[in-house]
């Protein structure tokens, strides 16, 4: 997994194959400390993430919060059909950015 | 699978190119990767203690129409909800039951001792088909097919039989109160059922420190397998090891049991097993199977039914503990009724008059009904003979004997007036059945002569008279004391004269007063009393204030704490 940060403040993970139980508490703990005021976007390219299941949505959420407090916003790029049907039915696309 | 969280990737992604080969599309198997990881998951995340140590099994059926996932977990087990609803969006937890519900057809969630198992049914794609199988994979799975029938069909037999077995216990619980007997046939059941060819059932014994026989089946070996205690070394017994660990342990040709665990003398040891049994996390005993045939272990559906007989079994012994318990309490309380009610029918009803002299008494009973009493008999010419008393011993055996002595000292009224040799009669009347139960009594006994204005008395190892005449800056405790009745055949008794001249006031009382106990534990004392004493008779002038006045500083030194004994008094005053 790599965790990019750009010049405006985002911060870009990529190549993170998995958001599940038994690795959603170490991603949060690696993300949240680089999660800055300054920071207004989180993208998480997900054209390699084959599965995320309730505690890696939960993990986004708590993300997502953290973000909003200043304006800021999660953004997960090209999610499967399968992910895509996910946020769907557990309305959390509602919530976090979509790009195909 | 391990109960690991680590464990559960693998274990899906199996399931999931399992159901890739059979054909089923993408978005089917990314929802039973994620429906089976969610349970999973839950299987190991609220799982407690040693439970953790049993895999979680998840099994996978494709049917004709549908797939049926069943996922068995060792948690402690939840209601599954009526209604399944999605948290709010910005919830960070609740969404895997959500998943589970909304990616499945049908859910159960059946409980089970020390097992769960979560059964999930999703209807197949309409337009799958299978992917023709070769001849060789279709004998293999008619194989398959046969096995798993004769093991279905093993298990409904099994089951049918304990279920009836229980039923049938449930219907003879109310007749039969014989805790062994009922044992013994839950156990011969248990064992036909398993084909089981020994069993030994030991239960904890009452002081909760060893492991006591109760059946060794078959015939009753009892005698042969000594009780076990608690703290032997593990490696000594096999049942021991069971209940320090708390788990199921096995025993066959791979582990053998020790050359000196009890069990191998007790029954075949070929195979077997020790399931440990608790009530409210307490242990309750041990039940031990065990077979001949080495090459024949118990399954799976047999262990099963092991535990559900052996819990069974347990509420049995543990609502026969409680209702022996509630018997005996019965008994006790029973017991201290009929104490109290003899102990009050010794007191007297009415205080014969004694001018100049006015008494008062006090009987106070603590929880547990001692041995203290008074009595005040007319003893001619105007005296009256006053008695205290404290028979050392509580329940109904103390009140007995302060009956008794009531009335041995009531039927001689020729000694009233002669308290030293009374009370060395009424010794030696009473010395051989105070003797035979190894019980005494203390006693204080004095005559009232008004005439003469004296109290006579003498001391059987009581507590001393207190006596406060007009002029003394304190009372004083007087009167020389000698043995308690019952210690010695021939004890002769001091006999003491004191004057209670106008004014004066006197105090028969029993250790329950001295020895009054405040929250702290500390006791009040002779000295302290004396202070009590002294102050009642100078600053009451009749002796019911008197008495008023001393069981009130009594009660404010003890402060609520509840007395610990009886407490008994005679307050004399001369009328000023």
């Amino acid at each position: 997994m790599n965790l990019a940060a750009a010049s405006d403040g985002s911060l870009c993970v990529t190549g993170l194959d998995r958001l599940s139980a038994s690795n959603c508490a170490a991603f949060k703990e690696l993300v949240k400390p680089r999660l800055t005021d300054q920071c207004r976007l989180l993208e998480l390219d997900c054209s390699t993430m084959q599965f995320i299941d309730s505690d890696g949505f939960g993990t986004l959420v708590n993300l997502h919060r953290r973000l909003a407090v200043n304006d800021g916003k999660l953004r997960l790029k090209e999610p499967s059909p399968m992910l895509r049907q996910s946020l769907r039915m557990l309305h959390l696309d509602e919530i976090f950015e979509l790009t195909p | 699978m391990a109960c690991d969280l680590s464990a559960v990737r693998a274990a899906t992604l199996t399931v999931r190119d399992w159901l890739a080969k059979k054909g089923l599309p993408e978005l089917d198997l990314g929802g039973w990767e994620l429906v089976l990881a969610e349970a999973a998951n839950n299987a190991v995340k609220y799982v407690e203690g040693d439970a953790s140590q049993q895999p979680v099994a998840i099994e996978v059926i494709w049917g004709e129409r549908e797939i049926e996932a069943r996922v068995t977990d060792h948690t402690a087990g939840f209601d599954w909800p009526a209604e399944v609803d999605l948290p709010d969006v910005d919830a960070e937890n609740g969404r895997g039951l959500f998943l589970i519900k909304s990616l499945t057809d049908e859910v159960f969630y059946l409980r089970h001792t020390g097992q769960n198992v979560l059964v999930l049914r999703r209807a197949r794609p309409a337009n799958l088909t299978d992917i023709s199988p070769t001849v060789d994979e279709l004998q293999n799975r008619l194989a398959d097919a046969e096995l798993a029938l004769v093991d279905m069909t093993a298990e409904l037999a099994s089951s049918y039989e304990s279920l009836v077995a229980l039923f049938r216990y449930s219907a003879e619980l109310g007749a039969h109160t014989n805790l062994k007997d009922f044992s013994q046939r839950l156990l011969k059941d248990l064992m036909q059922i398993t084909e089981a060819d020994g069993a030994v059932l030991r239960l904890i014994s009452a002081d909760g420190k060893k492991l006591e026989p109760l059946l060794v089946l078959p015939g009753d070996e009892k005698n042969l397998l000594p009780p076990i205690p608690l703290n032997l070394e593990t490696d000594g017994s096999t049942e021991i090891s069971a209940a320090r660990r708390r788990q199921d342990i096995w025993f066959g040709p791979e582990e053998p049991l020790a050359a000196q665990d009890p069990l191998r003398s007790a029954m075949p040891t070929g195979n077997g097993i020790c399931h440990p049994f608790f009530v409210a996390n307490q242990l309750v005993g041990i039940a031990t199977l065990g077979r001949a045939d080495a090459d024949k272990p118990f399954a799976a559906a047999q262990v099963n039914l092991l535990h559900s007989f052996i819990d069974f079994l347990a509420i049995q012994i543990i609502n026969a503990r409680l209702l022996d318990e509630r018997t005996v309490a019965q008994v006790t309380r029973r017991e201290l009724e009929i104490a109290a009610e003899i102990q009050c029918s010794l007191l007297p009803t009415k205080i014969p008059k004694c001018p100049p002299f006015e008494m008062s008494a006090a009987y106070q009973s603590a929880l547990q009904v001692g041995g203290d009493f008074y009595d005040i008999i007319p003893a001619g010419d105007g005296s009256l003979l006053l008695v205290i008393a404290d028979v050392m011993g509580k329940g109904v055996p103390a009140a007995l004997f302060a009956a008794v002595l009531r009335s041995t000292l009531r039927s001689m009224p020729q000694l009233f007036k002669q308290p030293a040799e009374l009370m060395a009669t009424a010794n030696r009347i009473l010395f051989p059945d105070l003797t035979r139960v190894d019980m005494f009594v203390t006693a204080l006994v004095a005559c009232l002569d008004p005439q003469r204005r004296k109290l006579i008395s003498a001391n059987a190892g009581h507590c001393p008279l207190l006596v406060w005449q007009p002029g003394m800056a304190q009372a004083q405790a007087l009167g020389e004391s000698s043995l308690p009745l019952g210690i010695e055949p021939l004890t002769r008794y001091p006999q003491t004269e004191t004057d209670l001249p106008a004014g004066a006031a006197a105090l028969l009382y029993t250790d329950g007063l001295s020895e009054t106990r405040n929250a702290a534990g500390e006791m009040l004392g002779e000295e302290k009393l004396i202070r009590i004493f002294t102050q009642a008779a100078t600053q009451t002038s009749d002796c019911d204030s008197g008495r008023h006045f001393l069981l009130t500083r009594l009660g404010d030194f003890r402060d609520h704490t509840p007395m610990t004994d009886d407490q008994t008094l005679i307050y004399i005053r001369h009328h000023l």
